[in-house]
């Protein structure tokens, strides 16, 4: 008996114990489950960066027509964006443009849509695109016209569902009243109908060019109040008996409880190195200095990039990402074309000019519905399937200073790693949040060679070069950085 | 009862405990993407401040010889010494002249870059001649000079080169009895 009922109540205590451990096991298991099927909620974010799934804060600054070797090679020792950013971050050597000219790179980027027609030449007349029906791949048909229908969601659309705080800054959108509505995401004016012919082209007290502002190609966009409220100008606008005073960029960063979580910035077509000359100011000082290009570029970065990164958002879980639209060609070539034309005007272009696409578009790029060529067979060039590798600058606490990544992406990747990072993981072409060819098989969002530093500790400035991360053949690889000893902390 | 009411205790401080563990992965999950935790002062306490680069304004000039020649982004200045005397030398633009009009983007337009010398010491010659573009295709620009008339005789002047300028990448030569004393690198845009 009394082993009996010592074994019975040490049974019962099993029991008790048992239920509990159970109880206990289940509960936590549950929460435990919560826990893995939130992490794995961002797609395969978390897995590959755990980096990437910390940053709270983007700023997205978007340079004009550069190739990688124009940029980051060969040229002055006091080059801002080619020696001193990328000692304070990553430079990605293999950033690829998607097309040719300008506008479609922006289109891609926010909607992960293809090049058309009308926007790879950079839309000669702002007007709705047409047919707009649904094509394939998330795609739409567009013969003519580069402004997308309603139906068609941007990465600004999908923020909105997500309750992600979002901004566009357009440096001088409005300076000229009339010229752009800069109360209506900086369109240029109706597309409907006709449309407005010639929307490009600055001028000396207005440098802002609706083509470098994604925002104002979309009706999911431009015909909602709500989201033209975030499209502003970057030093903000005043108070007018109509509308009420707009925050620019330096009011916003003030605290991280006015700083979007999101933010766009396009400089204007001097600040971005688009304009060899600039037609009004360089941010130079001098009123008779109108130098642009990348010596306009780097007046522009110098204000802005400390800016920012002295904001409480910036510190607390801020990334700042550089990148260019397309890159400038003639670029180097090797090897043979795939898709040599025979029918150029001039004629003189339709001898074999053993190109190859590895060096002018990446992962796989898909031309579309609407064109053949995503790069417009521009420049005098005959086989230009992407826009080129243009080269990156990402500075955030959760990458190394210095290091550099040789993984290809692209435009479609940057688009997929900016959902993936947001959480957005419903809806777009694949059900899993990518928009258009962002949700294409295969295409990589930004993993551990970009979030190279997960635990988020501030590293000291170190000469670029300093890691290397090799790009891997497949996304669940991990790279193995090289690491050169050599390279000496630099200012 | 009384032997089993701290079990029982136990139980429900632990049912508790965990569900509350739950409720927050719950909560964690709702807010996601959660960023990282706490604000920028408790991050910079914890992990440091991100330091930040300097300020460092428009290029400040780098050296140039016949012995040591420079390249250069378009806009910065070279400090050149050749035996005459030294002075600090700039190329600027180019400056496109796009056609009233023209159905952008053009392939190809007149463009002018312009070069502006400050006399250091001595006296440093400018000429034309001595200037010579090239493209990223390998075409050779013709230049002429639509300027070349020094704004202060005694300190500095400016000379203008004009050709026909290809849309993309190219470069102007600066040399001295044919030894190349500074190369700008420029990109012409006709969009």
């Amino acid at each position: 008996m009394l082993v009996l009922n010592t074994g019975g109540s040490l049974m019962i205590g099993f029991a008790r114990g048992a239920r509990c451990a159970v109880s206990r096991m289940a509960l936590a298991g549950l929460a435990v489950l919560l826990l893995a099927s939130c992490a794995g909620a961002p797609s395969s974010r978390d897995a590959a960066a755990p980096g990437g799934g910390r940053v709270g804060h983007v700023w997205t600054i978007i340079l004009e027509n550069k190739s990688y070797e124009a940029t980051f090679t060969g040229l002055n020792q006091n080059d801002y964006l080619w020696k001193t950013l990328p000692s304070h971050g990553l430079l990605l050597r293999q950033y690829y443009g998607t097309g040719h000219f300008s506008l479609d790179n922006y289109i891609s980027l926010v909607g992960g849509q293809a090049p058309a027609p009308d926007n790879q030449n950079d839309c000669p007349t702002y007007k709705d695109i047409a047919p707009g029906t649904p094509a394939l791949d998330g795609q739409v048909s567009g013969a003519s016209g580069c402004v997308y229908p309603a139906a068609v969601p941007t990465l600004f659309n999908q923020l909105d569902q997500a309750k992600i705080s979002w901004r566009v800054y357009a440096q001088d959108m409005g300076n000229t009243p009339g010229r752009e509505d800069a109360y209506r995401c900086g369109i240029p004016g109706n597309p409907t109908g006709a449309g407005v012919p010639d929307p490009a082209g600055a001028t000396p007290q207005d440098q802002y060019v609706p083509k470098h502002n994604p925002a104002a190609w979309f009706h999911a966009v431009i015909d909602h109040p709500a989201d033209c409220a975030q499209v502003v100008p970057l030093n903000g606008l005043p108070a007018t008996p109509t509308h009420a005073a707009v925050t620019g960029l330096a009011q916003d960063l003030t605290s991280e409880a006015t700083t979007p979580r999101f933010s766009w910035i396009s400089p204007n077509n001097c600040s971005d190195a688009h304009d060899s000359t600039c037609q009004g100011d360089n941010l130079s000082g001098d009123p008779n200095n109108h130098q642009g290009g990348l010596y306009a570029a780097d007046l522009f970065l110098q204000r802005i990039v400390p800016e920012i990164m002295k904001s409480p958002a910036f510190q607390h879980d801020g990334m700042i990402q550089i990148i260019f639209d397309e890159a400038f060609p003639p670029y180097k070539m090797y090897g043979n074309s795939i898709a040599d034309l025979t029918s150029d005007t001039p004629a003189a272009l339709n001898t074999p000019t053993d190109t190859a696409q590895s060096v002018i578009a990446c992962c796989n790029e898909l031309p579309g519905p609407n064109t053949t060529q995503p790069g417009f067979q521009a420049f005098g060039q005959d086989t230009t399937p992407g826009g080129g590798i243009t080269g990156a600058v990402f500075i955030s606490r959760f990458i190394r200073p210095g290091s550099v990544t040789d993984q290809p992406y692209n435009h479609y990747s940057w688009l997929r790693s900016m959902e993936d990072l947001y959480g957005i993981a419903t809806g777009g072409s694949d059900g899993h949040g990518h928009l258009g060819y962002a949700g294409a098989d295969g295409l990589r969002s930004f993993g551990p060679d970009v979030y190279n530093n997960p635990n988020g500790t501030a590293l000291p400035p170190a000469a670029s070069g300093a890691v290397i991360y090799p790009a891997t053949a497949n996304s669940t690889d991990v790279p193995t950085p090289t690491t050169n000893a050599a390279s000496a902390p630099t200012k | 009862m009384t032997t089993t009411r701290p079990g029982r205790l136990i139980h429900r401080t632990t049912a508790i405990l965990v569900a509350l563990s739950c409720a927050t992965a719950v909560s964690a999950c709702a807010a996601r993407p959660a960023s990282t935790p706490g604000d920028a002062r408790s991050t910079i306490e914890q992990l440091g401040a991100v330091p930040i680069p300097a300020q460092t304004g428009p290029p400040a000039p780098v050296q140039a010889s016949p012995k040591h020649p420079q390249i250069v982004a378009v806009g910065a200045p070279v400090t050149v010494t050749v035996p005459e005397g030294s002075a600090t030398v700039t190329a600027l633009g180019p400056e496109v002249e796009i056609p009233p009009a023209a159905q952008l983007p053009l392939e190809h337009a007149t463009a002018t870059i312009t070069v502006h010398a400050t006399t250091i010491n001595g006296q440093l010659p400018l000429r034309p001649g001595d200037f010579s573009v090239r493209d990223d295709h390998g075409r050779d620009i013709p230049l002429r000079a639509t300027c070349d008339a020094p704004s202060d005789p005694a300190h500095s002047a400016t000379l203008c080169l004009t050709g026909e300028f290809h849309t993309g990448n190219a470069q102007i030569t600066w040399r001295y009895n044919t030894a190349p004393l500074a190369l700008w690198t420029f990109t012409t845009e006709l969009d």
